[in-house]
């Protein structure tokens, strides 16, 4: 039994320009102590998913209006507030971005740690104290014992993402989101917050959900990774698969993208052109076929669903037209992405667009 | 800490000496003499008496002479005598500054009390009924003069309904109009302030951050956001204190209390230097030490900040 | 080749309909200023009183309007319309007399004036005076910035309408005083007593404006500091003042009123709110409406004032999304 399942999960925010899909459709499974990558876009709805699961939507405006979220056998959209909050810090835990601003300034840190320890755990405040100062030492805080009372501003950026693990580590939780945990950090400290994360994951067999847009993180983290765009799933593969064999037009302007040490060093760097879809009146169609440099009327008109495709593993989905062998579809089954750029009449096109969008950008402050 | 308030302190004497130096040359610049007033219509003072009560109180000398000598007596705690009264300074000021001391601590405890409970539930019940209702209040109270409020309630109150009397200060039902209409301002400026600092508290990260470890709403509430509102509410005590001492002026006029408020307006318009110097420094005073309590109170919320580095 | 340009042109077309359309900062606070209904109601009344301080010598001079200062003594204290046992009829004195038989309808039409003036001018003054000094003490910083610290620190030891009580108090009387009815006396003081709260803001904005990288691309291309202040860094600050602006102008109109309140304002015949009040004052137990009525005028313009502002300051600081 995976350890959780989400189904058919559509999350919308109520706005006063409209209603925000910022969720639109996404199952995924997750197994026991698995380490799985949510890829995408800023705005593509991967932060959205980790908070539906623990149903941590604002609620106006935002609402769960679909889906089903069964973790370790329970159905989470279904739980009343106590239960859904007896399972927040205790058996699913998440890491934030920021962590200067996630951590409260004027609390010490030992507060904000013990706060779930004596919540979950119901310890009193020594216990949570001795265990607060002992997980503060697993993730790495030189004299714990000494730093243990001191305020989130004295800790530097790296330090302080450490005490959010902490915090997340504190009640041995089954599955922990974590939400861009380096993306605010220097190179260097990602490096080592990520092996922290790694080696946490491997001896304490956490599940994690790593979120993020960079590419080189999950590389080395996770065992299988799902491209998100525009709210929905577009490819789901294992980790080497993906970068290996990747089978969605999307997923090779992401890894064209980044730049190679063994390119030439006049070679252009390949973006992806275009802006990312309005969630709140998306194209009928493939939502990436307006940037896509090798669309077809199809993809205009109707919706690839996320399925097996040739040439690939049997796991590997993808959503895409071309890639999959069906009935209108199949052109970009024998592509060679890292070669062939697509159509360069639709490349202009999509470059004529871009171009023009930024210049309705209004001069001035 | 200790230092750091002793510093300040000492750092008001400098700040004083320019008060006084303002207002001491300002109240001599208004034309005429200060025994002018003493004077009435039909019976006049001669000239001759006028020349000797000008020279037995010094004010015949030039004005530099007279501040320095002035600055001389300060020194020695000396402020002179009342040229209306005739008593000393000390006293005068002595009498009326427990009345206006008490007039402003009933009315910042009465605003604190209800602005406080106010502003926060307007912020967690945002566009309810009652938000609207204290933002109308709130902005209503800092628009319309409080002297023109302390009318309409003298009208209602005090000639319609006959419930509370409002000339004097003898009774604590003398002392109901007074008081609400005073902390009628700083309640809502405070009402504001609070419920502007808790939405601001509530958006931020750290309330999703403790929400995510399960806490329930009130915990979060409570011990999360409301430590961090609380700070700049603090602060704004300062402005507070000066506000109060502005507003007992205006409400000691309307109900005829005999507090340090109208001592300071009767002063001024009869010249009398050494009660209007001595008001006026002990004003300053006031709110300097006010300013100072903030800062202080600030470093002891806010860890952040380090007070007297 | 007619084909391919016109789905190009649809591609283009379908391009921009996808992404939101960019606004600039200042349309889109004009925009929200819009939509807050209070502040509309805010402008819609400035607008009226500002009409009406302008058309108010015309109507007195066409003999619609009766002089606020003629004196009729039979019809003193008369009733406004609307008591009942008023001695109205038309033409008459529809919102009554005072106690010199003055009629109050025009007094307090013509007290728009005062306070559009008394409003208007000292924060013009206060915000040239404010803007210029904050933002040099704030960009130069060294001995204009100490000199403008120590003085706000004296001015803010003072409270603000003490200050000002003491020098109307003591000036008025002084060839000073005298000047345009004593009108000149009062934009002075309250200019002076007000103006460092703006220059602190500036100076505060400019402090944390100035080490941000476009200053520095400024500077490093040679642009002079006047036209670093004026070009780059007065926009920049343009927001919170305009707001302070916005606050200052009830504020002053409040000082007026309260220091007419106590006798030290304007002079007499003038009227204003705040002398109508004072003098109203004196009857209130044998009639309210000498009192009221000018005390309802001048909470409605202040009251219309602070919608605006407070709409002005929802509509520039793009961070309070309620």
């Amino acid at each position: 039994m995976p350890l959780l399942e989400v189904n058919d999960l559509h999350t919308q925010f109520f706005t006063r320009d409209g209603v925000v899909r910022a969720v639109d459709g996404v199952t995924f499974n997750l197994e026991a102590g698995e380490t799985l990558g949510l890829v995408g876009e800023s705005g593509c709805g991967k932060s959205v998913t980790a908070l539906s699961l623990m149903r941590l939507i604002p609620q106006p405006p935002g609402k769960i209006v679909k889906g089903q979220i069964v973790f370790d056998g329970q159905d989470v959209l279904k739980m009343d507030d106590d239960d859904v909050r007896g399972i927040r810090g205790n058996n699913i835990a998440m890491i934030f971005q920021d962590p200067m601003t996630s951590l409260n300034p004027v609390l010490t840190i030992s507060r904000q740690i013990s706060e779930a320890l004596e919540l979950h755990l119901k310890m009193d405040k020594g216990e949570a104290r001795k265990r607060t100062i002992e997980l503060l030492e697993l993730v790495g805080i030189p004299s714990a014992k000494k730093r243990v009372d001191d305020y989130p501003h004295q800790f530097s950026g790296g330090m302080r993402q450490r005490v959010m693990i902490a915090m997340a580590l504190s009640c041995n939780p089954k599955l922990i989101l974590a939400d861009e945990p380096t993306t605010a950090l220097d190179v260097t400290i990602q490096a080592q917050i990520l092996d922290l994360l790694k080696n946490l994951a491997r001896e304490f067999r956490t599940a994690f959900i790593l979120i993020t847009h960079d590419l080189g993180v999950v590389a080395g983290m996770t065992q299988r990774i799902h491209v998100m765009y525009a709210g929905r799933i577009v490819e789901k593969a294992d980790t080497a698969e993906l970068f290996a064999n990747p089978k969605m037009p999307y997923t090779w302007g992401l890894l064209r993208s980044i730049p190679r040490l063994d390119e030439a060093r006049r070679a252009k760097l390949l973006p992806i052109e275009g802006l990312p879809p309005d969630l709140i009146a998306p194209p009928p169609g493939c939502k990436f076929e307006p940037r896509c440099q090798y669309r077809r009327d199809i993809c205009k008109e109707k919706e690839p669903e996320l399925q097996t495709v040739p040439n690939a593993k049997p796991d590997h989905e993808a959503r895409c037209w071309g890639t999959q062998n069906v009935p209108g579809g199949g052109w970009l089954v024998d592509t060679d992405w890292r070669r062939e750029l697509g159509d360069t009449r639709a490349i202009e096109e999509i470059k004529q667009a871009a171009a023009s969008e930024t210049a309705t950008e209004t001069p001035g402050e | 800490m200790l230092k750091y308030t002793i510093r300040r302190l000492l750092l008001l004497i400098p700040t004083m000496f320019f008060v006084a130096v303002i207002v001491f040359f300002l109240a001599h610049a208004a034309p005429g003499s200060p025994f002018d007033a003493k004077s009435n219509a039909d019976k006049p003072l001669p000239q001759e008496t006028i020349a000797r009560l000008e020279r037995l109180y010094g004010v015949d000398r030039p004005v530099g002479e007279q501040f320095l000598l002035y600055l001389n007596n300060v020194a020695h705690f000396d402020f002179g005598t009342s040229f209306q009264r005739n008593r000393p300074v000390s006293d005068i000021i002595g009498q009326g500054f427990p009345v206006s001391a008490q007039l402003g601590v009933q009315a910042l405890l009465v605003a604190l009390a209800l602005s406080l409970p106010l502003g926060v539930i307007s912020a967690l019940r945002q566009n309810s009924l009652i938000d609207y209702g204290s933002l109308l209040f709130a902005t209503v109270g800092t628009t319309i003069p409080s002297f023109v409020v302390g009318i309409f309630f003298i009208y209602i109150f005090g000639v319609w309904f006959h419930v509370f009397p409002f000339v004097g200060w003898s009774t604590p039902s003398h002392w109901v109009l007074p008081t609400v209409i005073l902390a009628l301002g700083p309640m809502a400026f405070l009402t504001r302030i609070t419920r502007a600092s808790m939405l601001e508290a509530i958006r931020q990260d750290y309330v999703r951050t403790a929400r995510a470890k399960g806490l329930r709403e009130q915990v979060v509430i409570v011990a999360h956001v409301m430590k961090n509102a609380m700070i700049p509410v603090a602060t704004i005590i300062g402005p507070a204190t000066a506000g109060l001492i502005t507003g007992s002026i205006i409400i000691e006029q309307l109900f005829t209390i005999p507090g340090m408020g109208r001592l300071f307006l009767t002063s001024i318009i009869a010249r009398d230097y050494p009660v209007i110097m001595g008001t006026y420094l002990l004003y300053a005073f006031l709110i300097a030490v006010a300013n100072l309590s903030v800062d202080l109170v600030y470093g002891m919320l806010d860890p952040r900040i380090k007070v007297g580095r | 080749m007619a084909t391919t340009a016109a789905t190009a042109q649809e591609r283009a077309a379908e391009l921009n309909v996808l992404v939101r359309k960019q606004r600039s900062l200042w349309q889109d606070a004009w925009y929200r200023l819009l939509r807050n209904k209070a502040a509309i109601v805010g402008m819609v009344v400035i607008a009226l009183f500002m009409i009406t301080a302008a058309i108010v010598p015309t109507l007195t001079d066409l003999h619609i309007l009766k002089s606020p200062t003629l004196q009729d003594g039979p019809h003193q204290l008369m009733e406004p319309f609307w008591t009942p046992n008023t001695q109205y009829h038309f033409s008459a004195y529809p919102l009554g007399s005072d106690q010199l038989g003055r009629d109050i309808l025009s007094r307090l039409l013509w007290s728009t004036r005062i306070s559009m003036l008394v409003g208007f001018v000292p924060v013009a003054i206060i915000f040239m005076l404010g803007v210029t000094i904050g933002l040099s003490a704030g960009y130069f910083g060294g001995w204009v910035d100490q000199i403008l610290m120590r003085i706000t620190d004296v001015i803010y030891a003072f409270p603000d309408l003490l200050f000002l009580f003491i020098i109307m108090a003591t000036l008025r009387n002084t060839a000073l005083g005298d000047l345009q009815g004593g009108l000149l006396l009062i934009f002075v003081a309250i200019a002076i007593v007000n103006w460092v709260g703006l220059a602190r803001l500036v100076r505060g904005q400019v402090l944390s404006l100035k080490e941000r990288e476009f200053i520095e691309a400024a500077r490093s291309i040679g642009a002079p500091s006047t036209r670093i202040m004026s070009r780059h860094l007065f926009p920049n600050i343009l927001a919170p003042v305009i707001v302070s602006v916005a606050f200052g102008i009830p504020n002053a109109m409040l000082a007026e009123a309260t220091l007419s309140f106590f006798g030290i304002g304007i002079r007499p015949p003038t009227a204003s709110w705040g002398v109508m009040i004072n003098e109203g004052f004196v009857v209130f137990s044998a009639t309210p409406w000498p009192v009221l009525l000018p005390a309802l005028s001048i909470s409605l313009v202040m009251l219309a004032f602070t919608f605006l502002g407070d709409g002005l300051r929802d509509a520039l600081d793009p961070r309070m999304k309620t």
